[in-house]
């Protein structure tokens, strides 16, 4: 493990997975794969936290799922956004757009005066 | 377990998709799909293996969450499937009864007579029985009376109070009240009013607090008074400083303001302390109601075991005066509300009836309408509608019926409730009956839901239970299947009606009796003049007062006779108590001598038109002489057996407090009976005479009396010249001018009330009923009319077939007939007590009723059946 893994902080899975279901209906995998690609590695995520996710935002209605068949002929449970998910996902981007602007700001800051 | 979900699953509804096994799909697919992938880059088959799961974190740990989370979401989705269809099924139900609006009217228009029948009676049940008190101690308040022997309970001395009080161990307070109306005098404006005079721990009992001020203060000049007077007297000012009140001419200080919800005794608008020590050391004079708290902890039946133990150490002490004198403590509810118990038990029983007769006729419309809705009913189950689904269809539809029954029925209840506030029954209730209440509303939801079912369920299960092909084939869509339940129904409703009908027949010949009834007095052309001088006019200026006030009266155009008495008749009014008979041993308890006692002027007899039997009526000379009485020939009776009453000695000693230290020194004042009257039926209607002594008023002239005119014009030609000569007398007192006849009205309108009520419930029963069996009779014709045909050219003739019909609907109704008749026989015990001259198993009224049903019942069965005599085969036979 020669690359440091961040810690993810809390709630930011929700705002990865619905920012992923955001392009097209994906099934569980496919998720996966995508934050996996998309953080080049530096999430340690678990699988199955990610599941544990999926369906709770099934049960907020945030989510939809449908059984389909993958790209390999298999059965797949694909997810995909609802009104109400898109919404949360405007928010929470909102919310963590803001967070890393100040944090950012305080890390490039100065101090104004001796 | 298998992970692959069967694919006939996606076809079922999807609460039963198995969520486990979902689950274990989705998994697998993800570790399959991730191992492949591994495999693809290079890796081997176990590595990549190892690497998915140790990826995936605890795989179990996992699986069960996922479980939990999936369980709820069903749940969900069960529930808001389920509040759904529902949602389409009511919609669905009301635009079917849209389209037949006669049908919806006549079904929600008979319930809601039931349902708003039932809801305003349980308003007052529930108010006045099932409710607390409005009181912070509601439930330790007890009312507490003296019995003597086995006989009924009545107030309590002021000596045994004071016993009471020391000795118990279980009272926090023993309170003691008297009511009475008295002139209240406000700024100068005089006014007849209900007062309370009570024990200065009369307010603490309750525990309710003053809106204003303070209960009874130490000083014995302040009065307390009620919301409704402050806010109508004194604009609800909140300086009671500046208050004061004249109660029976004594002034008073306001010291507080009881609020609304505080109304004991009922209708109380001003509470004077008393003082017990200046009042009679007798203890033969019941002067005293009490309430009592019980102490925290104590129960009812703890409490009167020790007043018992009391009041028999009282007994023991004093054998002469109390020797069968207990002590009964009673739940203050119980005893304000005892008297109208049984009233509310029928009315709500009746009610009751009323609600299952209207279930049979609205199950008799939906039987109807069932047969006519056999084919939409077929084409539904034919097109997949499971059965369950289609009773669950038919019940929604009962139930929108029976909500919309209830919503106008509980209108119906709180406008009845309106308009009924004034009646005597409702406002003599110590709470008034409230409609809007959750406890009332609870109720009428759970009225529609249960009728719902009573008059729903049988029609559904029958209509959704249908052979299909059968039904569809037949073009009209008619059955004969409901023959018998439908037989039934009449049965129940008639059934129902009979015990209804024998109940009001009972009550309404009791009200003809009661009113019927010879009096002993004539109390027609009697106007009564209420004109009390002030309480602080005594002794012969009061005499003066009332003297000239009769002079006055008499000597008005238009007045016969005019004389006082301190009692009303049918008030309920006056006292009484036990006498002494000189020459007869004296004997304690319930042997004891007792009469009724009544203060009355000169003129009394003759002015109610009262005969005298021997010797003379009062007059000048009984003034300052030796002591005379009259007495009734009930009394005569009863005392004198077989011999002459006239001159014999008689002792009261509870009369007054000279009498009583006369009596308490061995030497009784004596009064001679100078008089034998005829007996008067003056306490109440059914109420037997009772013996009587009557005091000449001039040798007690401090008791208030009431001023009967006897008039050759009527009450309202006599009112202004009474009021003027009232005020000619004494100009500050509040003068009313009533006609006997009214009052009296006053004490049968209980009796005439619910006899009313029972009459509605009746006459509601039997409406009900007739349109029951009409349409029975008219079904029983319809279904029948090609079987008629045939049979009419197969040469039957015309009353022949009419018969055949009439004998059908003859047959339920006997069946009904005999059930409901037995039924009322069996529960007269529920209706004895309200009767009066007649008993619960009347044979004539049984007979009456039974020829009243078969006569309505034959007559609304006739129509039909004449319809069909007239029916032409050939039509019938084609019309099939």
């Amino acid at each position: 493990m020669t690359p440091p893994e961040l810690d993810l902080i809390q709630g930011t899975l929700n705002v990865l997975v619905l920012r992923a279901l955001s392009w097209q209906p994906m099934h569980g995998y496919a998720i996966a794969d995508f934050i996996r690609h998309g953080s080049r590695g530096s999430f340690n995520i678990l699988d199955g936290a990610l599941y544990t996710a999926l369906h709770r935002m099934e049960e907020l209605r945030w989510v939809e799922a449908e059984w389909g068949t993958s790209d390999k002929g298999k059965r797949a449970k694909f997810y995909s956004l609802t009104t109400a998910g898109r919404r949360a996902l405007r928010a929470e981007t909102n919310a963590w757009t803001r967070y890393v602007e100040a944090v950012a700001g305080v890390m490039q800051a100065k101090p104004l005066t001796a | 377990m298998s992970g692959r979900p069967a694919d006939w699953r996606r076809f079922v509804p999807f609460w039963r998709f198995n969520t486990e096994a979902d689950i274990e799909a989705e998994l697998r697919f993800h570790f399959e799909h991730k191992v492949a992938d591994l495999v693809a880059r290079g890796a081997t088959p176990d590595t990549a293996r190892a690497q998915a799961v140790a990826e995936f974190g605890d795989v179990d740990a996992v699986r069960s969450s996922l479980r939990e989370i999936d369980g709820r979401i069903a749940t969900h989705r069960q529930r808001a499937e389920w509040w759904e269809s529902i949602a389409q099924d009511i919609g669905y139900v009301v635009r079917t009864l849209r389209r037949s609006p006669g049908f919806t009217l006549a079904v929600v228009l008979t319930l809601a007579l039931g349902i708003g029948a039932n809801t305003a009676i349980f308003g007052i049940v529930n108010s006045v029985l099932l409710q607390p008190l409005p009181y912070p101690n509601a439930n330790r308040l007890v009312a507490v009376f003296e019995t003597e022997g086995k006989t009924g309970s009545h107030a309590v001395s002021r000596l045994d109070l004071e016993d009471w009080r020391r000795q118990n161990s279980s009272f926090a307070h023993l309170t003691a009240y008297i009511r009475y109306s008295t002139n209240i005098v406000i700024g100068g404006q005089p006014e007849r009013l209900l007062s309370s005079a009570a024990t200065p721990d009369f307010f603490a009992v309750f525990g309710t607090a003053p809106l204003l001020g303070t209960g009874f203060p130490d000083a014995s000049s302040s009065a307390v008074i009620s919301e409704r007077l402050w806010r109508s007297r004194y604009s609800a000012s909140t300086d009671l400083s500046a208050m004061k009140v004249l109660v029976s001419g004594r002034p008073y200080a306001i010291a507080g303001v009881m609020p609304e919800s505080f109304d004991f005794p009922h209708t109380t608008d001003v509470w004077v302390p008393i003082d017990l020590a200046t009042d009679t050391r007798a203890r033969s004079a019941h002067n005293y109601w009490i309430v009592g708290d019980l102490k925290p902890g104590t129960s009812l039946p703890a409490a009167q075991a020790d007043l018992a133990t009391v009041a028999a150490r009282i007994a023991a002490d004093n054998p002469t005066e109390n020797g069968h004198v207990g002590a009964k403590v009673v739940d203050l509810q119980e005893s304000l509300t005892g008297a109208v118990k049984p009233t509310l038990v029928l009315l709500m029983v009746m009610a009751a009836l009323v609600l299952l007769i209207a279930c049979g006729n609205v199950a008799n419309l939906l039987l109807v309408r069932a047969s006519g809705r056999r084919r939409e009913i077929a084409v539904r189950a034919a097109l997949g509608a499971e059965r369950r689904r289609l009773i669950r269809q038919l019940l929604t539809e009962s139930a929108v019926l029976a909500f919309g029954g209830a919503l106008l029925g509980v209108v119906l209840a709180v406008a009845s409730a309106r308009a009924s506030r004034a009646v005597p029954l409702i406002a003599a209730l110590p709470v008034p009956p409230r409609i809007v209440d959750p406890w009332v509303l609870a109720f009428t939801l759970s009225l529609a839901v249960g009728t719902a079912l009573v008059f729903g369920l049988a029609p559904a299960l029958q209509a959704s239970h249908i052979e299909l092909v059968e039904s569809l084939k037949q073009a009209g869509g008619r059955t004969t299947t409901s023959h018998g339940l439908r037989g039934a129904l009449v049965s129940a409703q008639v059934a129902l009606a009979a015990l209804l009908l024998v109940g009001a027949t009972l009550t309404a010949r009791s009200i003809l009796r009661l009113q019927g009834e010879r009096l002993g007095f004539d109390a027609t052309h009697l106007t009564l003049l209420y004109a009390n001088p002030p309480g602080t006019i005594r002794d012969d200026a009061r005499r003066q007062a009332v003297n000239q006030l009769l002079d006055r009266v008499r000597a008005l155009p238009g007045v016969t006779a005019a004389a006082a008495s301190d009692v009303v008749p049918f008030t309920g009014g006056g006292s009484n108590g036990g006498i002494l008979i000189e020459g007869q041993p004296a004997a304690t308890g319930t042997a004891q001598p007792h009469a009724a006692w009544r203060m009355i002027s000169d003129g009394y007899f003759a002015t109610l038109r009262i005969p005298l039997r021997r010797g003379r009526d009062f007059g000048e000379i009984d003034r300052g002489g030796p002591r005379t009485i009259i007495i009734n020939e009930a009394m005569a009776r009863l005392y004198w057996p077989g011999r002459d009453p006239m001159g014999a000695l008689v002792a009261a000693p509870g009369l007054d407090e000279e009498e009583y230290v006369a009596h308490q020194k061995g030497k009784e004042i004596w009064m001679t009976v100078v008089g034998v009257v005829g007996d008067t039926r003056d306490v109440g209607f059914g109420l037997p005479p009772q013996p009587t002594i009557y005091f000449p008023l001039v040798q007690d002239p401090n008791t208030d009396a009431t001023i009967f005119v006897r008039g050759s014009i009527p009450t309202a030609s006599l009112r202004a010249p009474l009021l003027a000569a009232a005020s000619a007398v004494s100009p500050e007192v509040p003068a009313r001018v009533q006609a006997l006849e009214e009052t009296m009205t006053r004490s049968v309108s209980t009796p005439r009330f619910r006899a009313f009520l029972i009459g509605l419930f009746a006459a509601l029963a039997l409406t009900l009923a007739t349109i029951g069996i009409y349409g029975v009779a008219a079904h029983v014709t319809a279904q029948r009319t090609s079987e008629i045909g045939i049979r009419m050219a197969l040469g039957a003739r015309g009353s022949q077939v009419l018969w055949s019909v009439v004998g059908r609907v003859v047959r339920y109704v006997a069946i009904g007939l005999a059930l409901g008749l037995a039924a009322a026989a069996a529960s007269t015990r529920l209706i004895a007590q309200f009767l009066y001259g007649i008993t619960a198993s009347d044979l004539s009224t049984y007979a009456f009723v039974g020829a009243v049903l078969a006569f309505v019942s034959l007559a609304s069965a006739y129509g039909p059946a004449r319809r069909a005599a007239r029916i032409d085969p050939m039509r019938a036979l084609r019309s099939e």
